[in-house]
């Protein structure tokens, strides 16, 4: 932990929220696949992502057919 | 969760436990010597939570029983995250049974009631279960021990488990997918080798239907021939009999009948040869000859004597007709064009009248012509008298001089009168002669006429009466007559032909001969019958072996296009199981892209938590080691390096004393336990058993002190050990155990 770190007098647990956290990673891992290949099936990862989001939070609306 | 109260009442060594008006915040030490129930209590608090600790689960639970007593009760209230407070109640009995309540304080009504529902709804409150609940909140003496990594706990709290649980579902959904293909890929593989089987050849079913219509075709034709074949037996059997019935009428004909009656029979029997003879025709049956044929010769022979015959009677006829016409007597036939006896009496009469008026009118003429003509003739004297006697009339004579003078003729101008009256009064004469000749020989015409229609009449008589006589007495009669139109027709038929008309045994023999010939036929018939009867067998027999072909075809093309709708079914099915599989192979991909993301994101968030855990136990790390460690490492596995300053290098735990890995373990559990009061948003108790047991009295004193303002989120932090120092107690509240009592009656605000 560098020593001058704000956060290190931080007292609370920063917990990450699995849901919001696979939305971010799941957006990243997206452009860095594109980039890396342009041919890059982007309706499979789309799909991916939305059966991710229906089971891990079903109150959410998705594309029919995912779950 | 912060507990506020809690009662036991034979449970473990205590037979009464009662802890009231906890404080919820700040320290609650218990002390006491060894099994003077330290431990005891914090395991009531477990079993109070979860219905069991870790010393007691599963059948080992009925031994939290106070020893001697059937059943004992623990009684808990508690403030959950929602600042509502909650009494919990279980019972248990020696055999390791439970029953469990849960209510909000104050209210009556339970909100759950039976250990399962209330384990639910505690889940719920809370936020963890019970391995979470001892790998945090909960340190007991058996934990130290062991230096378990609480692996499941970490991910746990950091959403890893929501994650990998998600990922195993999505793994089993593939495998099973990938099962549902394959059966589907074998089941193809059966319906692809069903379809080989049924070996379809593509012209079949075309070739099929080509021979069905042909053979429907011949059925047709075979119905044709057999209504034609029955069609020309009904007539041959029709036209038999009448043929049969014409010939018998025939034979019966005797001298005695008439023309008409020759002529009927004779026409009957035409009919019916005709009618046998259009039937074969008809039938188009060249293979058959036309029968009748002895009997059509007979009647042909007696048809050209009787048509012979007919002619001269229509001459007979015509005559008759024609007299009848002339003298004007009525008829059924058109009247015969040409004079009648009215007609030329009427020319007699109107020419007589018209020459009695000329006769009458020309001797007028005669007179007054006559008496001119002598007029003229006086004139032309009285003339001539004057020009040769002037004295005569001198005026006259003057006047006629000066004419004569100027045209020399004029003397013969009267004269010429004269002389054309005079041709006149003869012409006159002569055609009054010649009228009164003509009218005589009118008069001689009338009588001829008359004697002609009486002549005519009786002709006409004799005729009529003729008719209605047998032939043989009309021919008779006809021949009798003389210089008739027909009288040298007649005798050359009676002469040659006329015999069987006019001679009964020549009649006779040729009827016999009808009747032989009737004979013939009606042999010819029969065999022509039995013709006719077989062809039609045949050709039931013919339709029949068609129909029998028309029906296997049938039975060919149904089949074939049965397996035809076969093979488009199973295709059809193919195809049906090749769109599932597309789409399941589809739902694989998706599922491996997902499993990639959410291991991709499950180490994402264990790698966030281990850098939350180490700024955490980064801090707690000194307070519990006196500073001398610091830096501490948390890899994946939960394996802790932390940095000696002692040593200027980090060390692992393994090669550390036991009582600095407690210490360090100390910190690490609590980052677990703030990481799980971050994840379930609520502050929480922590129940710690003998966590200094390594510490020496300072550096217990300082963990103690550290531990009272660690964390705002775990305000209320019970902890045991033998004895505090009265320093550390000042401040906090104490519950002193004691192993001769069994009885644990505090209010622990009013801590000594």
């Amino acid at each position: 932990m560098p020593p001058n770190d704000p956060s290190a007098n931080d007292l609370a647990f920063r917990v990450q929220n699995p849901l919001q956290t696979l939305e971010v990673y799941a957006q990243e891992e997206m452009q860095r696949r594109r980039a890396a290949n342009p041919s890059f099936d982007l309706a499979l990862h789309h799909e991916a992502v939305e059966l991710l989001m229906f089971r891990l939070n079903p109150a959410r609306p998705t594309v029919e057919g995912m779950a | 969760m912060i507990i506020h109260r809690l009662h036991s009442e034979n449970i473990l060594r205590f037979k009464m436990l009662e802890l009231n008006d906890l404080p919820a915040s700040g320290l609650i030490l218990v002390s006491g010597p060894d099994e003077s129930g330290k431990t005891a209590l914090l395991e009531i608090l477990s079993l109070a939570l979860f219905g069991r600790s870790a010393n007691l689960s599963g059948e080992a639970v009925a031994k939290a029983v106070h020893w001697g007593a059937e059943q004992g009760a623990i009684q808990l209230d508690f403030e959950a995250f929602d600042q509502t407070i909650y009494t919990l109640r279980r019972h248990f009995d020696n055999q390791g049974g439970q029953d469990a309540q849960l209510k909000r304080i104050g209210e009556e009504t339970p909100l759950a009631h039976g250990v399962e529902a209330v384990d639910a709804a505690l889940s719920t409150l809370l936020g963890f279960g019970f391995e979470t609940y001892v790998d945090t909140l909960y340190l007991t003496q058996g934990r130290h021990a062991h230096h378990a990594r609480p692996l499941g706990t970490v991910k746990e709290l950091s959403g890893m488990t929501s994650l990998e649980n998600l990922a195993a579902t999505l793994v089993q959904e593939r495998a099973a997918i990938a099962q549902k293909i394959d059966t589907r890929a074998r089941r193809q593989e059966e319906l692809r080798n069903e379809i080989s089987g049924l070996n379809l050849v593509d012209e079949a079913l075309g070739q099929l239907e080509t021979r069905l219509q042909a053979a429907r075709n011949r059925v047709a034709v075979a119905v044709a021939t057999i209504e034609r074949w029955l069609g020309f037996d009904a007539g041959v059997v029709q036209a038999g009999r009448r043929i049969e019935a014409a010939c018998n009428r025939m034979i019966q004909t005797s001298p005695n009948i008439g023309i008409a009656s020759w002529t009927s029979r004779c026409q009957q029997l035409d009919h019916s040869l005709k009618e046998i003879e259009t039937i074969w025709q008809g039938g188009h049956v060249s293979e058959v000859e036309i029968p009748a044929g002895q009997v059509r010769q007979w009647h042909a022979r007696s048809r050209a004597r009787l048509d012979s015959l007919g002619h001269i009677l229509f001459q007979v006829v015509s005559e008759q007709f024609r007299l009848a016409s002339w003298l004007g007597e009525p008829t059924t036939h058109p009247a015969v064009e040409g004079p009648t006896l009215a007609s030329e009496q009427a020319t007699l009469d109107r020419e007589q009248k018209a020459l009695q008026r000329q006769r009458s009118n020309r001797g007028w003429g005669a007179v007054i012509f006559l008496v001119l003509a002598l007029v003229g003739w006086a004139m032309t004297g009285l003339a001539w008298q004057l020009m040769h006697h002037p004295g005569f009339a001198p005026g006259i004579n003057a006047l006629l001089t000066r004419l004569l003078q100027v045209w020399p003729l004029a003397p013969i101008v009267p004269g010429i009168p004269a002389v054309l009256l005079t041709l006149l009064t003869l012409w006159n004469f002569i055609r009054r002669f010649s009228a009164g000749s003509r009218l005589r020989q009118i008069q001689a015409d009338r009588t001829v006429l008359e004697m002609r229609a009486v002549q005519f009449r009786h002709t006409l008589e004799t005729l009529r009466n003729a008719a209605n006589q047998p032939v043989r007495e009309q021919v008779d009669i006809l021949s009798g007559m003389d210089e008739m139109p027909w009288s040298e027709a007649l005798n050359a038929w009676i002469r040659e032909e006329g015999q069987p008309f006019l001679d009964a045994d020549v009649l006779g023999q040729e009827l016999s001969e009808l009747d032989a010939r009737l004979k013939l036929f009606q042999a010819e018939h029969a065999v022509l019958r039995e013709k006719s009867q077989t062809r039609v067998r045949t050709a039931k027999e013919e339709h029949a072996s068609h129909m029998a072909a028309v029906a296997t075809l049938e039975s060919e093309v149904e089949n074939e296009k049965s397996r035809r709708r076969e093979q488009a079914r199973l295709l059809a099915a193919i195809a049906a199981f090749e769109t599932e599989n597309q789409r399941d192979r589809r739902a694989i991909e998706v599922r491996r892209s997902a499993e990639t993301l959410l291991n991709g994101c499950g180490a994402h968030l264990k790698n966030d938590f281990l850098q939350e855990a180490n700024r955490l136990v980064a801090r707690g790390a000194p307070l519990f080691t006196g500073g001398r460690y610091r830096q501490p490492r948390l890899d994946g596995e939960l394996n802790l390096a932390i940095f000696s300053d002692a040593k200027n290098d980090f060390m692992q735990m393994e090669e550390l004393s036991t009582g600095v890995r407690r210490q360090l373990t100390l910190a690490l559990r609590l980052a677990l336990c703030q990481a799980l009061a971050a994840r379930t948003q609520a502050v929480h108790f922590l129940a710690l058993d003998e966590p200094f047991a390594y510490f020496d009295r300072q550096r217990a004193g300082a963990a103690l002190e550290a531990l009272a303002t660690f964390s705002d989120r775990l305000p209320q932090i019970w902890i045991t050990s033998e004895r505090f120092e009265e320093s550390q107690t000042a401040s906090a509240c104490c519950i002193v155990c004691s192993h001769d009592r069994d009885t644990l009656t505090q209010a622990v605000r009013s801590t000594p």
